[in-house]
């Protein structure tokens, strides 16, 4: 839990960046890129993807601070930012998948990313504790979440958020939040119910 | 709460999702079924082999999204989208151009000057007196390009004006007062990459606040990249006690593989003797058998050990 005095001087910040100060908005920046970065990583799994998320953020944040009003703390607001749009990645990149990974055989389409182990391993150390068997069960889990419910997961699991910040982060109740990391604790436990 | 119940509430419970009461009625189901009590078992297992702590951003990967956002927030167009509204208005009004703002600059600098200078001269007779501005630092009173912070009106119509400018040093990284800063970068709490690059540039030098300064951040750095690193830097120091329990400290405590490997490759160069005290070797037999996961720093520890234990045979 942040202090209040934490909080009054990033309101101070906040204050400061609306008012044109460009090294106030950095320190804001700096505050919160590490996490902002970790979770586009975490989501999308590719650095290039990260790297564009993290621009296309700070970005936004940077144009539409002028318009911030407290309504909600900064670091909810900015979570929306980038879950919205990781999310936005994610379903990209499903439609991408299916168009490009349907190959037609004589029994039918086949998906051929069925057959390919994911190895994303270098760009997230926690992973590459784990077993090979048990890395490529998760991941391979991950990928057949839909983009909420991974991303609740994600946010939830690794990122350590509590529900309720992640519901406001992605515009959902607290309880709508609540059962997309029900329905995706499901499908993970079921998945790595022999490994463990 | 029925069994069905409870297992479906397992993970927000782990979680700590639940709400008091659930979370007691549900502590109170586990306690009285074994069925329930395995489920959370195998619940727990499963979480925990997802390891949930946060893990290190790669540091170079940061300082490009750093470069690339600073450079995208200086390019023209995203300062035009900052501006605020009246300067849209000063734009319609044709005030906003470079001649503009010069001409303008050139106007009020220019009654600026007259102003003060007849106030001067009635005050205090043709110049040559007293020194009318006076700067802590000199280097900063360029209005062409410093930043200002602060106006602050003082008596007799005099005024304080504090300039926020970025200050740079440059010299020999071996330089005492480079490697202060040095030094003293090794601790900043918000930015791994400046860490990451002070622990680098200490990386070889010699001093007692360069050994103390890595051995910090060996073993209290939050980043990985950073105490490796600051491992690496205290290879030059191997020789010296507080060093190799450093080094042991690290080789007990980090939580990641890959500093513990160079801290035992740090603290004992494959193939060459090395002199050990009694207590190292005892802290060095404890890591052996504590059941770390790595075969590599176990192997070497046992290396070790059978080197410490010839030279007490042969003496």
């Amino acid at each position: 839990m942040r202090g209040t005095t934490e909080r009054s001087s990033e309101e101070a910040l906040i204050r400061a960046a609306q008012g044109g100060d460009d090294e106030a908005f950095e320190q804001l920046v700096r505050t919160y890129d590490q996490q902002v970065l970790r979770m586009a990583l975490n989501l999308l799994r590719s650095p290039e993807d990260a790297r564009d998320i993290y621009q296309e953020a700070f970005l936004r944040v940077y144009r539409n601070l002028p318009k911030f009003r407290f309504d909600c703390s900064f670091s909810t607001w900015l979570y929306r930012i980038v879950a919205n749009l990781c999310l936005d990645q994610i379903r990209k990149r499903k439609v991408r998948k299916e168009e490009a990974s349907a190959v037609a055989t004589a029994a039918g389409d086949v998906d051929r990313f069925q057959f390919v182990a994911e190895t994303r391993a270098d760009v997230d150390p926690q992973r590459q504790l784990m077993s090979t068997e048990v890395n490529s069960r998760v991941q391979e889990i991950l990928g057949r979440l839909t983009a909420r419910e991974r991303l609740v997961f994600e946010m939830r699991h690794f990122e350590g958020m509590r529900l309720r910040s992640i519901g406001e982060a992605l515009g959902v109740t607290e309880e709508a939040a609540k059962n997309c990391l029900f329905r995706a604790t499901q499908k993970m436990r079921a998945a790595l119910g022999d490994f463990v | 709460m029925t069994c069905h119940d409870a297992q479906t509430k397992l993970s927000l419970y782990l979680y700590g999702e639940l709400d008091f009461a659930e979370e007691e009625a549900l502590e109170q189901h586990v306690s009285e079924c074994a069925l329930c009590e395995r489920a959370l078992a195998n619940e727990k297992a499963w979480h925990s082999a997802l390891k949930a702590e946060p893990s290190d951003v790669p540091l170079e990967l940061l300082a490009e999204c750093r470069r690339e956002l600073n450079s995208a927030l200086r390019s023209p167009k995203m300062r035009h989208s900052s501006r605020p509204h009246w300067w849209r208005w000063a734009e319609v009004l044709g005030f906003s151009s470079p001649q503009w703002s010069m001409r303008l600059a050139a106007a009020s600098f220019l009654v600026f000057v007259g102003f003060s200078a007849a106030r001067f001269i009635d005050r205090n007779g043709l110049p040559g007196g007293d020194l009318a501005v006076t700067t802590d630092n000199m280097g900063v009173a360029d209005p062409a390009t410093a930043q200002i912070r602060d106006i602050e009106p003082g008596e007799d119509n005099r005024v304080r004006i504090t300039f926020d400018q970025p200050r740079a040093i440059t010299g020999p990284a071996d330089n005492d007062e480079i490697r202060a800063w040095l030094v003293a970068a090794t601790k900043d709490a918000n930015d791994p990459g400046i860490r990451a690059d002070s622990v680098q540039m200490l990386n070889g030098q010699a001093g007692r606040d360069v050994r103390d300064a890595l051995l910090n951040s060996a073993e209290h750095d939050a980043n990985a990249a950073v105490r490796l690193e600051a491992v690496e830097g205290l290879r030059r120091f191997r020789d010296d006690e507080a060093t190799q329990e450093g080094l042991v400290y690290v080789l007990q405590h980090d939580e990641n593989a890959g500093v513990r490997s160079k801290a035992i490759d740090v603290l004992a160069p494959a193939r060459e003797t090395v002199k050990i005290s009694p207590d190292i070797a005892d802290a060095l037999e404890t890591v052996m058998r504590s059941g770390q996961p790595d075969d590599y720093v176990r192997m070497r520890c046992v290396e070790l050990l059978q080197q410490v234990d010839s030279r007490i045979t042969v003496y």
